[in-house]
């Protein structure tokens, strides 16, 4: 099935136009964007959100021809506005059954917006394996055939050579996608991922084995003086951001250290053991071992100066000659935190099996972590293993079940469906080391800062620190320096202790966390990276310089306070898709594990869990600002309209859901 | 003259300096009409831009065989390309699939085709002041100045 399709106009920042693609009959449509749609929620994620909204209802299960994925760019994607590379894929979560999005830079997004679509909406199940072309205007489904079992690195290499152009993007999932393993994800240039909530397996169950994209168009834009004028300013103000520096040079890398010398003490953020406290051989992964060892070369997505990737060799020892992009901080933690195996080296060559195979590195690693409590303390043992030692420190164990998982073999198939469900089948005795909030896999030690903890557990996805979690609220001297974290809550929220990491006073966390999830929904929403926005840097991106370089961009006036609204709309649908399929207040707590057994932090070392009766307050107050009932987490009515969601609202009012 | 020397170990492939360098030219921020383009191998982690060296030997005028002689040089000496001239001559590229006689005589892969207007274009220094250069942030993109 092929297809030219006419160009619409031509808009500035938006392409203009979408794709709808039913995989079950290979109809494929282009279609005009909606400008009322895009004023209202600015398009790429945020728009994905409203369209997942009215299309996926409860009773369509995710993994069924019915759900749909939505890939999506905003309007900055392309531009030179930095760090504009970021693409988000949206749809019903297997692993959660909830809300599901993902981001992803690489060049993939920059391409979809050259190519000349702001998203593409895909329906249905291909009778057999296809994938898809978009070359521009043109569109085709190929068969896959030939790719169908074959990893991410391989299906992109055949794929470009095949279409004869080596600089086309190309998103794929690998075995981990078709076999249905919900660690399965997707992969862009070998080496990003839209990694959470398990979409490689809706993927897979579609059999839509890659999309690949090659765009010539480009992007224009309304006022191009001051848009470069402005996208300078916010290109020094990242490289004059004290963070720059290290985290431009050691990617997330760094984070560990930025934890570190705020005084948590000796590694101790790094959640071992499945998140039973310290360890004394993190000191092995700082930044410098992982140059030292693995490091090759800093790699960055479209347009970005941070430039926090890496691409990665290892040089000796048994893994020596793997080769690939990455690691990222989530996979240390999932492949040496978790197992205790204190090797920059195996974290390579861990992360590069999951990039293969199409593996989520948290899924993976979570579900390893899972296991491992379990067999260290007798709760499972070698008959309920297949025969595994899972203990800690067993590399080949790792090695062996990451295979496992994605093929579904032996014990990993319990485990390929994530700690929760893989908890349900061991038995119920298991529940309580199931490390998940609303099903998805935790990864993040939650017993310090509180605000830092409500982030994570209120994001629309399951756990979350790209949502609402302010992650400067961990961060300390020489990054960042308490009067300036200080000043911040103060200004911001009228709270000097806003950003200060106490775990016992909890004034203004609410306030930051609420804002700091509007912002992060309306930089999704446009199409930059959260990475430099004012979530990880003090100098990064704030509500008015989106709201300038947005209306520059596209010549449609959008002023902060209007950006302020769409944030809270865009976060309002997500909950409310939630409510619909039965969210409520009970899901946005941490496991009890968080409350119930302390872990030693600090210097000299002390003994810290957190107050549940705090929490109480601090997420009735969340609810209390956001304009959400604090007994049910559903948005109310009044603020449903308040934020022109009117059929939102009449759907949750039609269900019985809100008054 | 000024040239644009590539540190090729230090881009990360980001390709800023693309989108720059078509704005700047066309208005446009599009790699595809780019005078300085990205290759990029993400399996393999290379990266590196490549564009006009303004090299003394200019190849691209003594060794091209241009069916309209669209490459001139400016009153600075620096090789420049008539796109009226140029708009891809029916006969260029000789065979399809095969590279235009400009872009194949380049050794430093510095002449590229504007994938929108159908045309060879090249760097030229933006006037003295490249964005390319201004905008490159891991300082992969050097502006040197040679020896006449």
């Amino acid at each position: 099935m092929k297809k030219a399709f006419k160009e619409f106009p031509r808009l500035n920042g938006w392409a203009g136009k979408f794709l709808k693609v039913d995989l079950t009959t290979g109809e494929m449509e282009a279609q005009p964007i909606s400008m009322d749609d895009m004023t209202k929620c600015i398009g790429g994620s945020g728009l994905a959100g409203h369209v997942l909204y009215e299309e996926v209802l409860p009773e369509i299960k995710p993994l069924s021809p019915e759900n749909i994925v939505i890939f999506s760019v905003g309007p900055l994607v392309g531009t030179l506005a930095p760090t504009s590379g970021r693409a988000t894929l949206t749809s019903k979560s297997p692993m959660t059954g909830i809300f599901g999005d993902s981001s992803v830079g690489g060049t993939w997004g920059s391409r979809l917006k050259f190519a000349g679509w702001d998203y593409i909406i895909i329906k249905g199940q291909s009778p057999n394996p296809v994938y898809l072309w978009i070359n521009d205007d043109k569109v085709e489904i190929r068969d896959a055939s030939h790719l169908w079992g074959k990893d991410t690195w391989t299906t992109g290499r055949m794929i470009k050579s095949e279409l004869g152009d080596p600089n086309i993007s190309v998103a794929c999932i690998g075995p981990a996608g078709e076999n249905l393993s919900l660690a399965g994800c997707v992969i862009v240039d070998y080496a990003r991922a839209w990694g959470r909530c398990s979409f490689g397996a809706v993927l897979g169950y579609k059999r839509l084995k890659a999309i690949a994209v090659r765009g010539t168009k480009g992007v224009k834009i309304a006022h191009k003086t001051e848009f470069e004028q402005y996208s300078r300013k916010m290109y020094e103000r990242i490289g004059s951001d004290p963070i720059y520096e290290p985290f431009s040079r050691s990617g997330t890398i760094f984070w560990g250290e930025a934890y570190h010398i705020v005084g948590y003490e000796s590694w101790g953020y790094y959640q071992t053991r499945n998140h039973s406290g310290r360890w004394s051989e993190g000191d092995k992964l700082g930044t410098g071992s992982f140059w030292n060892q693995v490091f090759e070369k800093c790699k960055a997505c479209f347009n970005c100066p941070l430039h926090c990737g890496h691409y990665s060799k290892i040089k000796e020892g048994p893994y020596a000659g793997e080769k690939g992009g990455g690691p990222e901080y989530n996979a240390m933690v999932d492949f040496a935190c978790y197992p205790l195996i204190p090797d920059p080296k195996f974290v390579v060559k861990c992360n590069n099996i999951c990039n293969r195979l199409g593996l989520g590195v948290d899924e993976v690693g979570c579900a390893i972590a899972f296991a491992m409590t379990l067999y260290q303390k007798g709760i499972i043992n070698k008959e309920d293993t297949g025969g595994l030692e899972i203990t800690h420190g067993n590399e080949e164990v790792v090695l062996k079940l990451i295979e496992d998982i994605c093929y579904r073999r032996g014990f990993g198939d319990i485990l390929a469906d994530g700690a929760r469900k893989a908890s349900e089948k061991l038995g119920s005795h298991t529940k309580k080391y199931a490390m998940h909030i609303k099903g998805l896999d935790l990864i993040g030690e939650l017993r310090y800062p509180l605000g830092y903890l409500l982030g994570w557990c209120v994001s629309s996805r399951g756990v979350d620190y790209l949502r609402g979690a302010p992650i400067l609220e961990p961060f300390g001297p020489p990054f960042i320096t308490f009067e300036v974290k200080k000043e911040i809550g103060e200004k911001l929220w009228s709270s000097a202790n806003a950003l200060m990491d106490t775990h016992t006073n909890i004034d203004g966390k609410a306030r930051a966390v609420s804002w700091i999830e509007n912002l992060m929904a309306v930089t999704n929403a446009c199409g930059v990276c959260t990475f430099v926005t004012f979530w990880g840097l003090s100098n990064g991106y704030q509500m008015e310089d989106m709201a300038y370089l947005l209306s520059t961009a596209t010549g449609i006036d959008f002023s902060p306070e209007t950006l302020w609204k769409i944030g809270e709309r865009i976060v309002a649908t997500e909950k409310s898709y939630n409510a619909r399929e039965g969210i409520r207040r009970k899901d946005d707590y941490p496991p009890n594990l968080f409350f119930e057994t302390p872990i030693e932090v600090g210097t000299p070392p002390k003994k810290v869990a957190h107050d549940r009766r705090l929490y109480d307050r601090m997420l009735t107050e969340y609810y209390e600002i956001r304009g959400y009932d604090p007994e049910t987490a559903i948005p109310k009515q009044k603020k449903l309209k308040e934020l022109g969601l009117e059929e939102v609202a009449e759907d949750l009012v039609k269900r019985g859901l809100v008054d | 003259m000024k040239w644009i020397r590539v540190k090729k170990d230090l881009c990360t492939g980001c390709g800023t300096c693309e989108i720059v360098c078509s704005s700047g030219h066309v208005n446009i921020y599009n790699p595809a009409q780019a005078r300085i383009r990205v290759f990029r191998d993400d399996e393999n982690g290379i990266s590196y831009p490549t564009v006009c060296t303004q090299c003394p030997a200019q190849l691209c005028i003594k060794k091209s065989q241009c069916p309209v002689e669209a490459l001139a040089l400016d009153s600075n000496g620096m090789v420049i390309i008539d796109q009226d001239r140029c708009k891809l001559h029916p006969e260029c590229p000789p065979k399809f699939g095969e590279k235009e006689f400009c872009v194949a005589a380049c050794p430093f892969e510095g002449i590229f085709i504007d994938l929108v207007e159908k045309v060879a274009i090249k760097c030229d220094l933006c006037s003295g002041d490249p964005a390319c250069f201004r905008w490159c942030a891991p300082e992969a993109l050097i502006l040197s100045k040679r020896k006449e």
